[in-house]
């Protein structure tokens, strides 16, 4: 079969315009019919081919598609399928990090303090009145 | 005229995006993540989406644009001929046609293998295809019709009747 007749009949299975004098050609070549049959049934195995997403793929509830008012959607995954163990990692990271810049002493203890106390803001005296409570 | 709606083009594309990205990367875990990202960006773009009654086109595109971004930075090269035989389910006859399929579809080039699932999975037209793979709508019907011809070959006892193929 002729090139130019098999293009043209691929055209038309899709739908296509096809100038009419070439598709009479097409069409009037013999092994048309085998063409388009053939053809056909490529597309009806690709059509078939059921490769699908995995279910975990498709949110339970579809509202997590919609962006919410003032919210950005990147922050509302379709799928959240994090293994327990990296979240339990990620978790010992946070906390030995806040421990560490955040103020919670985390760790040994700090070693002797060489610098001195720091400077009192308030001095508070208490003094002894000896005569009235009769000394000590 | 009302845009489209997130559920709905999930519902009815997430299917064909799959398969799209699956024959494209040939990699069930690829093509799942470049689904869900695919998705991503078409909720954070549809506020700026003018339906133009060619959701299709505007989705399979930015699957398109998510496969080539993700090819570029990770300058993976595609395996379209790996197969997930776990993912190969059913009779032994279908499954066989199934590896068959992959195969061919496999043997094809990359883009006369994009231009052809563009067509049979997206249901794009000429003129679609041709504007998101910057070509004419003539080269995309002369891929089209070379990638059938190979397939025709390739799937031969599956799609050819011998009797039909020599009258």
């Amino acid at each position: 079969m002729k090139t130019e007749h098999e293009e043209a009949l691929s055209a038309l299975l899709d739908g296509e315009s096809v100038e009419p004098p070439v598709l009479a050609a097409a069409l009037a070549d013999p092994g048309a019919a085998a063409t388009l049959l053939a053809f056909a049934r490529v597309r009806a195995m690709i059509t078939a081919d059921d490769g699908h997403p995995d279910p975990v793929l498709r949110p339970r509830d579809v509202s997590a598609l919609d962006p919410a008012p003032g919210r950005r959607a990147w922050l509302r995954p379709l799928r959240v399928a994090v293994p327990a163990a990296l979240v339990g990692a990620a978790a010992v990271a946070v906390v030995v990090f806040v421990g560490q810049h955040g103020g919670v002493p985390v760790g040994p203890p700090p070693g002797p303090d060489t610098a001195g106390p720091p400077a009192p803001d308030v001095v508070v005296r208490f003094m002894l009145d000896r005569e009235t409570r009769g000394g000590l | 005229m009302p845009g489209p709606d997130a559920h709905a083009l999930f519902a009815e594309l997430s299917g064909p995006v799959f398969r799209y990205l699956l024959r494209m990367t040939g990699a069930p875990a690829r093509a799942e993540e470049l689904t869900q990202d695919t998705f991503v960006r078409i909720v954070r773009a549809l506020p700026d989406y003018e339906a133009r009654g060619r959701d299709r086109a505007w989705v399979f595109g930015i699957a398109r644009n998510v496969l080539l971004n993700e090819r570029r930075r990770g300058a993976r090269k595609p395996a379209p001929a790996e197969i997930d035989d776990a993912r190969i389910e059913g009779t032994r006859a279908d499954a066989s046609e199934r590896v068959a399929l992959i195969q061919a579809l496999a043997s094809l080039t990359e883009a006369d293998r994009d231009v052809f699932l563009l067509r049979e999975l997206g249901g794009l037209d000429y003129a679609e295809i041709a504007s998101l793979a910057a070509m004419s709508p003539a080269a995309v019907r002369n891929r089209l019709y070379r990638a059938r011809v190979q397939l025709r070959r390739a799937l031969r006892p599956a799609v050819v009747d011998e009797q039909e193929s020599n009258p």
